[in-house]
């Protein structure tokens, strides 16, 4: 080994800290002793922070273009999105479900749980907070979290995506977070909307029941069966019309 | 996933198994940041950003061997560290500067002089160039080991990096002396 490649190694040695005791003593009393040494360590110290830095960097810059790369796919999936409006959401729906009652009287191999995703949702009507409004108060202009609504109603989930993100922490409650999520769901996020209805779930308020029956869709969505099939267990025991629901669909996904 | 198995997936496979921890967490993560910290989308991106470079670099140098709890725990962790750090501190590029990359070798202060030849060893290194930058940044930024690199770039064995990667460095260093005589030549 060439005289200095040997004092490369050492001193990458003492810089990692991998050095023993006698070693480490050596090179300090040698860097307090030899100038050139110890200008030698200086150049490959910075030489290595900057190699180190510039390694980083290009990690950084991997992960933005990744990243731009998703952002173009979401938008991507968004635009498909938007070309079937709601009505058509439900002749899939319809179609889907034929397509899963023929499978199942022709005793298909193993179905598509996607599908049968597909079959059994339909996003959530935007009812709730309209109703709550007196007639009087519907003359009044709307508010954001009303508007939001409203573009949910029409389908027009990104817009109510916007505006409901854009809500001060004051007007945000069950009602807007479940209806976000809802809206999440409806345009193929689903593990933000996964977020938010574990968030509405462990609240144990009005929205539970819901939140887990369209979580347990999400699941289904992302072909994760082990997921779902857990929420719906949980959710099957409940007394309200989601109950049946979640047992029907439970004998589904194991059939 | 075995946890244990993530940390050698990385080391062995390092850039492939970032993408995938960092689909897989993305979105959580930045609703999370987002309902938690109210930050924009776009700092809580570049939050997630760093606190993806920051586990891997802890994995890489050892910091990490395993996990006692998820990836995603432990992301959450760095990236918790990091908002409440933005907050406390808008500087957020000088903080992660400071840390972690530095490690061990951080032996000297940060004075402008040390700063200035930082930029000077970045210039070096964009002139350096291919194969030698990605030989040296596959050395001492990811860690691995002449035998891997020799695998990871075609090289006939560890012997043969051992000598390109002093080479490389012996060719930084000139790169390097020539930007700073430049800079001393522009001064006086």
């Amino acid at each position: 080994m060439r005289p200095e490649e040997e004092d490369i190694q050492l001193i990458e040695n003492y810089l990692s800290g991998t050095l023993d005791e006698n070693d480490q003593r050596m090179i300090e009393s040698r860097l307090t002793e030899d100038a050139e040494f110890s200008k030698r360590m200086d150049a490959y110290n910075i030489l290595i922070k900057g190699i180190r830095i510039s390694g980083r960097k290009d990690l950084i810059q991997h992960l933005q273009q990744l990243e731009n790369d998703l952002e173009s796919n979401e938008t991507k999936a968004t635009k498909t999105r938007k070309l079937f409006p709601r009505g058509l959401y439900y002749l899939a729906a319809s179609v889907a479900l034929i397509a899963v009652m023929i499978f199942y009287i022709f005793g298909g191999p193993g179905h598509d749980v996607q599908q049968l995703a597909e079959a059994y949702y339909e996003p959530y009507p935007a009812t709730v907070y309209i109703t709550k409004r007196s007639p009087e108060e519907k003359t009044a202009e709307l508010t954001n979290a009303e508007e939001a609504f409203h573009l949910y109603q029409a389908g027009d989930y990104d817009k109510s995506i916007q505006l409901f993100e854009g809500l001060s922490v004051e007007d945000q409650d069950e009602y807007t977070r479940f209806y976000l999520a809802s809206a999440y769901q409806a345009i193929g996020e689903f593990d933000k909307a996964i977020v938010l209805y574990e968030g509405l779930i462990e609240m144990h308020g009005i929205f539970k029941s819901q939140s887990q029956w369209y979580m347990a869709l999400c699941y289904l969505f992302k072909n994760d069966i082990d997921a779902s099939r857990n929420v719906l267990k949980r959710l099957s025991t409940s007394t309200d019309s989601y109950g049946p629901k979640a047992l029907k669909l439970l004998n589904d996904i194991q059939n | 996933m075995n946890n244990c198995s993530v940390v050698e997936k990385i080391r062995n496979n390092g850039e492939q198994e970032i993408e995938k921890i960092y689909k897989a967490n993305r979105d959580e993560f930045l609703s999370w940041a987002r309902r938690n910290f109210s930050c924009s989308f776009d700092d809580a991106k570049e939050v997630y950003q760093q606190s993806i470079v920051i586990f891997y670099e802890n994995i890489m140098s050892g910091k990490i061997t395993e996990f006692r709890s998820q990836v995603k725990t432990y992301l959450f962790a760095i990236g918790k560290n990091k908002l409440l750090e933005s907050i406390r501190d808008k500087n957020r590029v000088q903080s992660m500067e400071d840390e972690n990359i530095i490690e061990n070798i951080d032996l000297f202060s940060f004075d402008e002089e040390h700063e200035q030849n930082l930029v000077l060893v970045e210039q070096a290194i964009s002139k350096l160039g291919d194969p030698c930058r990605k030989l040296l940044q596959q050395y001492y930024y990811h860690k691995k080991s002449m035998a891997d690199i020799a695998e990871l770039m075609d090289y006939k064995n560890a012997d043969t990096v051992k000598n390109l990667k002093y080479k490389c460095l012996q060719r930084l260093k000139k790169l390097f002396n020539q930007e700073l005589n430049a800079i001393n030549r522009e001064e006086s």
